[in-house]
């Protein structure tokens, strides 16, 4: 009679609390997993000769210089930023609105091609006389576009 | 002894919760992309992009992909000094600083480019001429022509106005460079290239015929780096070499990528879009690199037997083929050859996917147009 209660009942109470526990674990996991995964962010970044230059985050509007490079960056206004490095210099505007970014001003060369590019068609804005890159954080990459620029 | 037997049946139920609920709760996961890596390379005065999407979470994936990228940087590099026109010492620079019936000695890159840039001449009857390099110069479509500090060397070279134009050049120099791209007579024997064209004489000056293959080696470059990626099995990754060649495998989420083709009206904009994966593409246009003087507008494409840029509508042509290096080549030669020769040529090449625009329509072939 002993045996067919137990058998009745599907959980006993220690076994629950194992259970339970053992899922616990489970979702701890898989959230810490994600959360290690996920950017800190949603921005862009510039970078001179692969090296990160500056990051810009559009959830909070905040601009973070990388360690060292102070000197090549001057805050022109809210939105307008000045790249310079021994190549030249790059001046950003960014479109907290839009969440975009373009390249104003540059003394790359007579065609300026950099000034015709945008984040949101390619993800990637590119001065190749300057070395000069700034491209999005967590893109999707889903919106890429193929054309033919003056670049050689 | 039941009591031991029970407890060891239920961890082992519990056992197989956790791994089920991890299982499936990882697999979630796994939709989207785990890891992106990102890296960029100056190549032939411009930007090679590669981006790989291969799961990157543990050192192993990591050194994988950073092994990846240093194979590419060295690749790039040897093609960069075997066809790069600003480096003084590459192969093609070497040749065109040579007189008539010097040679140059070649290596493996540069033999391989010059068999397919030989294939499409043959193929497109001489549209696709790398020998055309005096004449773009000519014109004012040379990279120090848009150099923001341009200065004037040969006796050819006119000022540049204001607005980026030039006066148009003299027949004498059309002629004299027309008879310059002789590509069919260049020779290639025991591994050396040999130049077998007359030097033109134009103002007492001697001028030399000169040979510029960048206009394949995009497309060459995007196949050297698909290569090297497939041979780290990865599988879900994009790389573009300068705007206008591309290879696009599978996207994060292992499906086809959505490629916007620029409008040639407005830049920052598409006026189409494909659903686009495993293969390398590649697009000239007339839309970028272009002056007008009295209203009409001179662009880069030279038609190497008028000498002059080549009277065509089709402002933007999109090709995919065969391989990287050879539909770089056919897209602009196709432009070359004007509006007929373009569309002859497509009709009878089923092979070839295109997509043309041509007074702001769109036409195409072999491509899903999403929009």
């Amino acid at each position: 009679m002993r045996n067919i209660k137990e058998f009745n009942k599907p959980f006993k109470k220690g076994d629950l609390i194992i259970y339970i526990i053992a899922i616990i674990i489970v979702v701890v996991c898989f959230v810490s997993v994600a959360l290690l995964k996920q950017e800190s962010y949603q921005g862009f970044e510039v970078l001179i000769d692969n090296e990160l230059i500056m990051q810009f985050d559009f959830s909070s509007n905040s601009a973070k210089i990388a360690d060292g490079k102070q000197q090549c960056i001057e805050k022109i206004s809210d939105n307008k930023y000045k790249i310079s490095s021994e190549y030249g210099f790059n001046i950003i505007e960014i479109d907290k609105v839009n969440k975009n970014v373009s390249v104003i001003e540059t003394d790359c060369g007579f065609s300026k091609e950099c000034m015709h590019m945008s984040l949101s068609g390619g993800g990637v804005i590119i001065c190749a006389p300057h070395k000069f890159t700034v491209k999005v954080v967590n893109a999707v990459d889903d919106d890429l576009r193929i054309g033919w620029r003056n670049e050689s | 002894m039941k009591t031991s037997s029970n407890l060891m049946s239920k961890a082992k139920n519990c056992l197989i919760i956790v791994v089920l609920l991890t299982c499936f709760l990882l697999n979630g996961c796994q939709k989207s992309p785990s890891g992106v890596d990102r890296i960029f390379f100056d190549f032939m005065g411009t930007s090679v992009y590669v981006v790989l999407y291969e799961d990157n979470s543990f050192f192993w994936q990591k050194n994988r992909n950073n092994e990846c990228f240093n194979l590419i940087e060295e690749r790039l590099a040897e093609i960069s000094s075997t066809f790069s026109v600003e480096d003084e010492n590459s192969i093609v620079s070497k040749f065109n600083k040579k007189s008539y019936g010097e040679s140059v000695e070649i290596n493996s890159d540069f033999e391989q480019v010059f068999e397919i840039a030989t294939q499409v001449y043959n193929q497109t009857n001489g549209y696709y001429n790398p020998s055309v390099k005096k004449l773009v110069d000519l014109w004012g479509f040379s990279k120090r022509h848009s150099q923001a500090e341009y200065v004037k060397t040969f006796d050819y070279d006119r000022d540049r106005n204001q607005d980026g134009s030039f006066a148009l050049p003299s027949q004498e120099y059309i002629d004299a460079f027309v008879n310059l791209c002789d590509f069919e007579n260049i020779k290639i024997e025991d591994s050396k290239i040999i130049k077998n064209c007359q030097p033109q004489t134009v103002n007492n000056v001697i001028y030399q015929q000169e040979i510029d293959l960048s206009g394949i080696v995009k497309g060459y470059a995007c196949d050297e780096i698909n290569e090297i990626i497939d041979s780290f099995s990865i599988k879900k990754f994009y790389l573009s070499v300068g705007s206008s060649s591309m290879y696009l495998a599978k996207n994060a989420d292992n499906q086809a990528f959505q490629l916007g083709i620029t409008n040639p009206n407005d830049i920052k904009t598409d006026i189409a879009k494909i659903s686009i994966s495993d293969t390398s593409i590649s697009t000239s246009g007339t839309y970028q690199n272009f002056y007008k003087i009295d209203g009409r507008t001179y662009h880069h494409i030279i038609n190497c037997k008028t000498g002059k840029p080549a009277e065509v509508e089709i402002s933007s042509l999109t090709i995919s083929g065969i391989n990287g290096a050879w539909s770089d080549a056919l897209s602009t030669a196709l432009i070359a050859m004007g509006d007929d020769g373009a569309i002859e040529f497509l009709n009878s090449h089923a092979e070839i996917n295109y997509i043309a625009i041509k007074n702001s329509s769109v036409s195409s072939r072999g491509f899903g147009l999403i929009e």
